[in-house]
Formats: structure tokens, C-alpha cells, sequence
């Protein structure tokens, strides 16, 4: 037993000397039979050349560009193979405005990671100096230039829509897998970042074959193995800059926002948030300086507040409040409420102004009654055909949000907050509200007039007129109208994204309600500032109680019956003065953007332009 | 000693075509590490057997939880001013823990669990290294069968192990590389050469010889015709061939023996095909940067910019160094570094392109005198304990060796390990020679042993 298991070492042993040999032939076979890799060797070696495509360009609604790219170069270097001599070191000095000691630093730190991939030297060559150290670096050693895509900005408007790119992190590196290498821009926020992946189109490699002097020789088996960049696809706005613009002039010395809708399109016209930032700060070398100071910046340029701002939506939640009460037979249009200065069933709160009353739903919006309302969400909520305030609040609810309050609106643009709309089980918490089956319609009957737990965003609120407008539906509300068609090339046709309209399911004539009282508001109720000859503007005002000062709230759309634009408008610490502040704004705006020149409100431009909260 | 002297040479060698002072320090690092061990009695390596497996395996899951990543692999301790792979110790100590495992009273290769706990004793690091997503050091631990094999395993098993490994290489590559056919044939037919060993005289040797490579001839055409038919028209011929192989097996008792060992070989070939073929299917839908790996084996060419570019580079490199090579310091390609890697797992480049065939050769000749002089220690040593961990020894440094330098000619798939007393490395170098420094000890107090009774 023992011998013959001692011959299995030799076996073994056996087995690893023929391995050995087959190796030994192999290499015979690698370097003496063979010529070709003796040659290959000579003649030049392999390298992979990285080549960064354009970034596709935007353009906005009048079909111009809007963003596109100057070209500029960075220049990256191999960790393994990186040797600069001292005399291009001092090319490098003088040149890039870096010190010896920093390039010392960068080279010595990234040889520590004993890296093969390209690291960045330097960002935002311009192409003076890059033609330049071109010229003069030939002795340095793992040194490549690569072209990269600082973004050109033609308008100094819409920042807070266009967001900004900026070179990509470690984590975001590991997280995406191959997609992007290290020194490549990603988009941040806006529309850079929401359509990266069109815009940034696909990285290029290039197989060069080089000398041993490191000097290009050719492409590599007739450039077969390449794998050929494609460059970004072109995205179309539909962004009315001139009408943005206007919005951020008006809006100057004021924070708020303004976003107008196109109802049947539900394309956004205009997205202002106040205040903002050129967004060329945001691009090349000075954009983290640039970034640090805006992020600091105590009125908060970088918060995009018609999208990330949550408000309680106030008076002009009556609407909605209507709408739903109306279309579950609560009221009819003949109902009649009394006021008095305050809802009496639940001791005068909420209170009220002084005001003709009993009053019907017409007046009611009129005046924006809030008795009127808290009546009518208290009969709603106790009306026998439910089953107990669980059932018929959450009939109510899925009416709000069928109406689109309380959930994201699917924007093509990251960071969009839900805005709130209260569950039965927030107020079964016992910590914070009632407990269960511990609250009833008075507990809750702020909600009624946009004040109770209920929060909007800006975009919400637009998003909620322009479905008034629309007699009851509505256009997921976004940016991009149509990307270049790939098929046809970059410079094909653009091909329309398609988004699918959204139904509430409440009866179109309710709508005619509502919208004739709406009309009312402008032509005589709280909003008289809105008023424009022949275009029977309709909206609804609110002021919006707060920490603060009051905010001014306005909603509208014009003209009544062929709706163009819905606008939301809310001016943060006015004081209050939804009729005072925002429907002004408003009506500018509507003004601007169906007759393109201000003459009817020449006296309101002067007022709010001046003014400053 | 001599041994000693020996990799002493290689490392200064080493040494000298790479410039790094830090690997000096480690060098004398693992010089100290093993006088100490020289120093120590040789009975405490028996003793602490066990527990340096079990201190080695609590490393491992400790570089989980406080590791740090290098390549994607989380496997290494960063001690501050220097980084450090336990997985590398724990080499040393599974084979102490195997070899004392296997050197206990009352082990028996026929008892079931007994084999259980050997196999495990391997398994348990391999897959917490898998886990570590270090796959490459992890595979090194699977030579450690060899050890078994010695010390009696059944043969039959690693005939079966090596033949799917072969067969499923013979099923990637087929079609691309003779080379690695051949590597194929000869593996198979040592294996069935082995596996039949009992009263060996040459006739037999010589008919087993015939009827492998007769066999494996019957298959290589098979398959190659097989893989060129749609799957369904596969899957059929190979389930009626295997159904009709061990029929006849059964049927065919009463005829002559090499009949009947070929209607054997047949039905355990047609396994291998099987295996084969679903390995295809398999490595075809492996996620795509492992298939990569796996097929830019057989042809680099196909992914130059990826895979391939490593191995391509590398054998240029070597390609170029000629018969004699460009002479010490005077490879311009691996000078230029131009092959990734080339100061870890692909220094044999810088060997290739340097000292040209001759070098090369004489470096795998001296590896191999090494290994000779490991199984001759280890075939002297008077314990089981002491046989067993010199083979140990020997089946890691040959994986190491012949992964390694396969990788680099482009015979083996690309797996990060390095190549032992040459790679730039600390944990790697203070790994070996606290391994061969444990043999040595092993192998001096020989003497003591005999003296002793045991």
C-alpha cells in the first residue's frame, strides 16, 4: 500500500514537469518560431485612445440653440506610465497656472493607487494653450489630451430648468459600472441630468498602434476593433425662454415662482424660480468655486422651488374642493350657505371676511367664502351614503388625487417632491394627531381651504389649473417635446416623445361651474388685477398663511373657452395679497406670451418690478 | 539550505528588474520571519495545526467586515504604512490544518466523513475567498487535492475532476487553439494512465496509452462534428449514444478486455462531452466580462480593447525577447510598460522579453528543481504529518507557477495570482517563505525524529 502510493508522487511530479515543458515549448514557439510578435514589438505597440463625443445640444421652443458646447481639452495622464521632466514641468507652470509642487502632488498620489486607467492633470484647456503644451510636452511619458464638452449657455435664462454637468464621482463610477470613466461629465440636476443618457451619447475607443517612441503610427487592424463614439442626442424644449425670461425679471429682488403650462399639451412654457443664477456660473473651471458660493448663498438660488417647494396650497384649494363636492352630488350649483364672518357649525373657525351672504358656489368662489367651503366639506365628509368619516374621506381624497394633489406628477426632472395630501392613518397617530376612530370633520376642516395638512408644489398647483382648463384632464407636465430621430442621423427630424392624457372622471359641465365663477374672480372678485381685454382670463387668488409673512398665491389660464396658457404664480412673504402680488404677475405673464408685447399692464410691470420682499 | 540558496537567487533577480526599495524591506522582513521559524521546534507546527487554520479563517472574515478594496476584491488589511493579504498566510495554514487532519490516528480515506472533513478543510477558505470576490486566490486552494491524492485519495476522483476541467476547456476552445488540445490530450491520457496503475508493467502502460489516446481521437472528431449541429439534433445523439454506450457496457461482459475497456472509456468520454456541452451553454451565458475572460483564452484578438489587451500585450512582450532576449534592462516594450500589471501578476514578461527563450526556460527549470527538491524532502520526511504538508507546499507553488505563467502565453485563463518569490508583493513573498521556511524545519529535524522512536 504505502509503495504504491508513494509512486503516486511521482506521478504528480510527473504530471508538473509535463506542464513545465509545455510551456517551455510553447514560449519556443512564442519566441523563436514565431516573427510575429518580434515584430509587432518592433514596429509599434498597441494603445487605447479614449475620444469624448459632444454633448447634444438643447434647444428651446423657437426651435433655436440653446445649450451647446464650446470645445475645450483636459489633459489626462496614465498613473503606470506618467514621467514629465523637469523642463516641461515648467512648461506646465507657466501654462496651466498649476504649481510644481500640486502636479507633483497629483502624479505622486495617483502612482501610490498604482493605476492603469487615465487620471485628469488638468480640466478646461482652452485651445491656445492646448496647442501650445502640444508642442512642447513631446518628452513627457503618458500624457494624452482629450477633448471635453464645456457646456455654451446662448440665454442667460432657465438655470434652475437646464441644471449643469460636472465630472463624475467615485461612488457614481462604481454605481453606474462602465458607463462613464473617470474624468467624464454627468448632469447634476435638471434636464443635464434627467436625459444624461441621450445627451451624453457613447464614449469612443480608438486601437492606435504606436512607436516605441510613443509616437501614433496608424490604427490598429484598419480600425475594425475600434468602437466609434456617437455623440449625444439633440433634445427640443418646449421652454418659451422669452416668456422665462420675463418671468425672472418680474421676479427679481423676490423669491417665488411662476410655471406656466400649455393645458392641452401639458408642455411647461415657463419655470421660473426666484432667485436664480446665470448657469454659465456653473460650467468650466470656476464652477466649484462658483457652486460653493451659490450653495451658501442664504436666499437659495440652487433650490428649484417650483418643483422642490412645498406649500400649503390656501384659497385656490377651493377649487378642487368644488370640483369634487360638485361631481358627488354634496352640492349643485343652487346650494346656498350662510356666512356671517365665520363658519358658524364649528364656532365661527374658520372665520371669514364680510362678504353678501347666504351666498351660492358662484359667489363663493367669488369671494373665496371660507364658510362656504368648510360647509361643504363637513356635509361631504358626514353625508349618510358613506359609511363613517373613513369612507367618505377617502372618497375625497382619491378625488384629490385623481386631480393630481399629493403624489408626483412624473416631471422630466429629477428631485420632484410629492407635495402632501393627508391618509386616514396620519390622523390615527395617536403621537402626532387624534388616534383612531378619535377625529372627525371638525378636526379637520382646515383642509377645506387649503390650509389643514395639505401641501403643494408650484408645479402641483399649475398642473391643477391646467387641468381646470382642460374641463378635466391633463398632460403629464414636462420640459421635452422631441428628441433628433437616431435613425435618420443627428441631423434628422425630431421625433415627438409622446405622453399619454390622464382623466380625472369628474363630469365635464361641473368644470362650467366652476370655470364661469373663475372668470368672475378676474372680472370682478379678488383678482381684478388680472383682468385682460378680450381674453377672459380666469382664475383664482390665495394667500397662503405661513411661519412668515404671508405668501400671495394666483392660479389662472386664459383665454376662457380655447385655454393657451395655466399659470400658478406664488410670491413668497408679501404679506398676503394673492389679488395684489401674484395675480399681476400673472396676468404679465399671460400677456406677454399670447401678445408677446406688454401694453395693458404697462403700470402693473412698473409696480412689481419694483417691488421687492 | 539549498533550497534556500535558490530562492534567494530567484528573488534577487527579481528584485533587480523592477526598483522598488520597498520590496527590499520586505524581503528582509520575510528573511527575519524565517529564522525565526528556523529557530523554532519543529514539533509546534503540529501543535498549533488547528488553531493557525482557525485564527486564519477568522482573518478571512475579518478583512470582510474591516478590509479594503484593491481591484474589486475586498482581501486586504491596510496596516497604515503598508497593506497586507491574509489569504496569503491562510495558504500555509490550511495545509498544516489538512496535513495534521490527514496525520491523525484514526483517519481513514474509506471512512465518508473522514474524506468530508478533509475536502472541507479546503472548501471553507475557498468559499469565504469567493466571497471576498478574489476568485483567483481562491482557486490556488483547490491544488491542495493533489495532497489527498498522495496520501490516498481514489484516483477515479481526480481523474474525474481533471477530465471535466479539461474537457470543459476542450469545449471553449476547441476550434481556436491546438495547443491547448494537445495540453487536453496528454493530461487525459496520464490520467487514465494513473488511474489504472496497480501492477504497472510496460505492456499495459503502453495499451493504456493506445486506448486513451485512440478514444480521446474518437472524441475530439465527435465533438468537433457535434458542435456544429443545431442544440435540439446535440442533446439527441448524445442521449441515445450515452443510453447505447452502457447498454453494450452491460451487454458486452463476455468479450475480450479491450473491448470492453473501450465501450468503458466510451461511456465515461460521452460524460465528458455532456459535461462539455453544457459548459458551453453555460460560459455563453455568464455574465459578459467572465465570459470574456474565459474565451479571450482561446482567441485575444476578439476583444483587443478589453480582455484580450492584457494578454496580447504580454505576449508580444514576450514574443519579442528571441532566443536570448534583448538583454537585462533593455526590453524597450515591457520598458515602456506597456503590459498592464507587469511588476505583479505579469512580471513573467519582463523575464520573456528580457532573457529571451533561454531565460525563460531556465527559470521554469530551476522552478522545477525546486519542486524536485520539495517532493524528495517530502517523500524522506519520517511523519505523515510532515509528507503531507510537503506536498501541500508543492501543489500551491506549482498552481501559483503554472497559473501564472500560463496566463502570461496566453495557455490559461487570465487569473490575478502571483508568480511566487518574483512578483512585487509583500504579503505574497513573507507568504512562501514562512511556507518553505515550515518545511525546512520540518525536513532538518529528521534526524531528531528517527533519534526519538517515532
Amino acid at each position: 500500500m504505502y509503495d504504491s502510493l508513494k509512486i503516486r508522487g511521482g506521478v504528480i511530479l510527473f504530471g508538473m514537469g509535463l506542464i513545465l515543458f509545455v510551456f517551455v515549448l510553447r514560449l519556443f514557439a512564442l519566441q523563436v518560431l514565431s516573427d510575429e510578435y518580434k515584430e509587432r514589438a518592433n514596429r509599434y505597440v498597441i494603445k487605447r485612445k479614449i475620444i469624448t463625443p459632444p454633448r447634444g445640444k438643447v434647444y428651446h421652443k423657437g426651435g433655436e440653440v440653446y445649450v451647446s458646447n464650446s470645445p475645450m481639452f483636459e489633459m489626462r495622464f496614465t498613473p503606470r506610465q506618467v514621467y514629465i521632466p523637469p523642463k516641461d514641468t515648467a512648461v506646465l507652470v507657466e501654462q496651466l497656472g498649476l504649481s510644481a509642487e500640486e502636479i507633483k502632488d497629483i502624479i505622486s498620489t495617483a502612482n501610490k493607487k498604482r493605476d492603469w486607467r487615465e487620471q485628469i492633470l488638468a480640466h478646461y484647456i482652452d485651445l491656445e494653450t492646448y496647442s501650445i503644451l502640444q508642442e512642447q510636452l513631446w518628452n513627457c511619458e503618458g500624457i494624452s489630451f482629450n477633448t471635453i464638452n464645456k457646456r455654451d449657455y446662448r440665454m442667460k435664462t432657465g438655470a434652475n430648468i437646464l441644471g449643469y454637468i460636472s465630472e463624475v464621482n467615485d461612488r457614481e463610477l462604481k454605481r453606474t459600472g462602465n458607463v462613464y470613466r473617470p474624468g467624464d461629465l454627468i448632469g447634476r440636476a435638471g434636464i443635464e441630468r434627467h436625459y444624461d443618457s441621450l445627451l451624453r451619447g457613447k464614449t469612443g475607443v480608438m486601437m492606435i498602434k504606436k512607436d516605441v517612441y510613443n509616437r501614433e503610427v496608424g490604427s490598429y487592424a484598419n480600425g475594425d476593433k475600434d468602437s466609434p463614439e456617437e455623440k449625444g442626442l439633440d433634445i427640443l424644449l418646449g421652454v418659451d425662454t422669452k416668456l422665462q425670461q420675463y418671468g425672472e425679471e418680474l421676479m427679481e429682488g423676490k423669491r417665488g415662482s411662476i410655471v406656466a403650462i400649455e393645458p392641452h399639451s401639458g408642455e411647461i412654457r415657463a419655470f421660473v424660480s426666484a432667485p436664480s443664477y446665470d448657469p454659465s456660473q456653473l460650467t468650466g473651471a470656476e464652477l466649484q468655486t462658483n457652486w460653493r458660493v451659490l450653495n451658501r448663498d442664504t436666499t437659495l438660488p440652487l433650490f428649484n422651488r417650483p418643483l422642490m417647494a412645498e406649500y400649503p396650497p390656501g384659497s385656490i384649494f377651493k377649487l378642487p374642493m368644488a370640483l369634487a363636492a360638485l361631481n358627488e352630488g354634496i352640492i349643485t350649483p343652487q346650494t346656498i350657505y350662510s356666512c356671517g364672518g365665520g363658519f358658524r357649525r364649528n364656532k365661527g373657525k374658520p372665520g371669514c371676511r364680510m362678504h353678501p351672504h347666504p351666498l351660492t358656489l358662484t359667489n363663493a368662489i367669488k369671494y373665496s367664502c371660507n364658510s362656504y367651503f368648510a360647509a361643504t366639506y363637513m356635509d361631504y365628509l358626514q353625508d349618510r351614503k358613506f359609511d363613517g368619516i373613513y369612507d367618505s374621506f377617502e372618497s375625497w381624497r382619491l378625488y384629490m388625487d385623481k386631480m393630481g394633489v399629493g403624489h408626483p406628477l412624473g416631471i422630466d426632472m429629477p428631485f420632484e417632491q410629492t407635495g402632501l395630501l393627508p391618509t386616514t392613518g396620519r390622523y390615527d397617530n395617536e403621537k402626532h394627531y387624534y388616534g383612531k376612530n378619535r377625529w372627525g370633520a371638525t378636526n379637520i376642516i382646515s383642509n377645506s381651504i387649503g390650509q389643514g395638512e395639505i401641501l403643494m408644489t408650484p408645479l402641483q398647483m399649475a398642473n391643477m389649473v391646467a387641468m381646470i382648463a382642460n374641463r378635466g384632464t391633463y398632460y403629464p407636465p414636462h420640459f421635452v417635446r422631441a428628441v433628433k430621430n437616431v435613425e435618420a442621423g443627428n441631423d434628422g427630424n425630431w421625433k415627438r416623445i409622446k405622453y399619454d392624457k390622464i382623466k380625472t372622471g369628474i363630469d365635464r359641465q361641473h368644470f362650467e361651474v366652476v370655470v364661469d365663477a373663475m372668470e368672475k374672480v378676474v372680472s370682478e372678485g379678488t383678482a381684478r388685477r388680472a383682468y385682460l381685454r378680450d381674453l377672459s382670463v380666469c382664475g383664482k387668488t390665495g394667500t397662503v398663511q405661513n411661519s412668515g409673512p404671508d405668501h400671495a398665491v394666483f392660479v389662472g389660464f386664459a383665454p376662457k373657452d380655447r385655454p393657451l396658457i395655466a399659470i400658478a404664480v406664488i410670491v413668497e412673504n408679501t404679506g398676503g395679497g394673492g389679488g395684489t402680488w401674484a395675480a399681476p404677475v400673472a396676468a404679465l405673464m399671460i400677456e406677454k406670451y399670447l401678445r408677446s408685447t406688454i401694453e395693458e399692464k404697462k403700470y402693473e410691470e412698473a409696480r412689481i418690478k419694483a417691488a421687492t420682499f | 539550505m539549498s533550497i534556500y540558496a535558490v530562492t534567494m537567487d530567484r528573488q534577487s533577480t527579481g528584485m533587480l528588474s523592477t526598483e522598488y526599495g520597498r520590496q527590499l524591506i520586505w524581503i528582509g522582513v520575510s528573511l527575519f520571519a524565517g529564522f525565526i521559524i528556523f529557530l523554532l521546534d519543529f514539533r509546534i507546527f503540529e501543535a498549533v495545526g488547528y488553531f493557525a487554520y482557525g485564527f486564519g479563517i477568522f482573518l478571512l472574515i475579518l478583512v470582510l467586515f474591516i478590509g479594503i478594496e484593491v481591484n474589486g476584491a475586498k482581501s486586504w488589511f491596510s496596516l497604515g504604512f503598508f497593506q497586507m493579504q491574509p489569504s496569503e498566510f491562510v495558504k500555509t495554514f490550511t495545509i498544516l490544518a489538512l496535513a495534521k487532519y490527514l496525520s491523525s490516528v484514526n483517519f481513514s480515506f474509506k471512512n465518508l466523513s473522514n474524506l468530508a472533513i478533509a475536502f472541507g478543510i479546503i472548501l471553507l477558505p475557498v468559499a469565504i475567498i469567493i466571497y471576498q470576490n478574489d476568485t483567483g486566490s481562491a482557486t490556488v486552494f483547490l491544488s491542495l487535492i493533489l495532497v489527498l491524492y498522495r496520501e490516498g485519495l481514489n484516483p477515479i476522483l481526480l481523474a474525474v475532476g481533471i477530465l471535466m476541467a479539461a474537457a470543459v476547456l476542450l469545449a471553449l476552445g476547441l476550434q481556436n487553439d491546438l495547443v491547448v488540445v494537445g495540453i487536453i490530450a496528454g493530461l487525459t491520457i496520464l490520467t487514465f494512465y494513473i488511474s489504472n496503475l496497480r501492477r504497472p508493467s510496460l505492456r499495459t502502460i503502453f495499451i493504456q496509452i493506445l486506448l486513451s489516446g485512440l478514444t480521446l481521437l474518437v472524441f475530439m472528431i465527435f465533438v468537433n462534428l457535434l458542435f456544429q449541429l443545431s442544440p435540439e439534433i446535440q442533446l439527441i445523439i448524445l442521449g441515445s449514444l450515452f443510453l447505447a454506450s452502457i447498454l453494450a457496457y452491460i451487454l458486452l461482459t463476455g468479450f475480450s478486455e479491450p473491448v470492453k475497456r473501450i465501450t468503458g472509456y466510451l461511456t465515461i468520454g460521452l460524460f465528458f462531452v455532456v459535461v462539455a456541452l453544457s459548459a458551453n451553454y453555460v460560459v455563453s451565458n455568464l455574465p459578459t466580462h467572465m465570459n470574456n475572460r474565459i474565451m479571450v483564452l482561446f482567441n485575444p484578438e476578439i476583444d483587443p480593447q478589453g480582455s484580450g489587451y492584457n494578454v496580447i500585450q504580454s505576449k508580444i512582450a514576450i514574443g519579442s525577447g528571441g532566443i536570448t532576449g534583448k538583454g537585462f534592462k533593455q526590453g524597450n516594450y515591457t520598458k515602456y510598460k506597456f503590459v498592464p500589471k507587469q511588476e505583479t501578476d505579469f512580471i513573467f514578461c519582463t523575464v520573456g522579453e528580457e532573457f529571451g527563450w533561454l531565460g525563460s526556460s531556465l527559470t521554469l527549470i530551476i522552478y522545477f528543481l525546486l519542486l524536485l527538491r520539495i517532493r524528495f524532502m517530502a517523500e524522506n520526511a519520517k511523519t505523515r504529518f510532515a509528507r503531507a504538508y510537503g506536498y501541500g507546499v508543492l501543489s500551491i507553488l506549482f498552481f501559483h507557477l503554472a497559473v501564472n505563467v500560463g496566463m502570461t502565453i496566453g495557455l490559461v485563463p487570465v487569473i490575478g495570482i502571483p508568480l511566487p518569490f518574483f512578483s512585487y508583493g509583500g504579503s505574497s513573498l513573507l507568504g512562501f517563505t514562512v511556507m518553505l521556511a515550515i518545511m525546512l524545519n520540518l525536513f532538518s529535524y529528521r534526524k531528531t525524529v528517527l533519534g526519538s522512536k517515532m
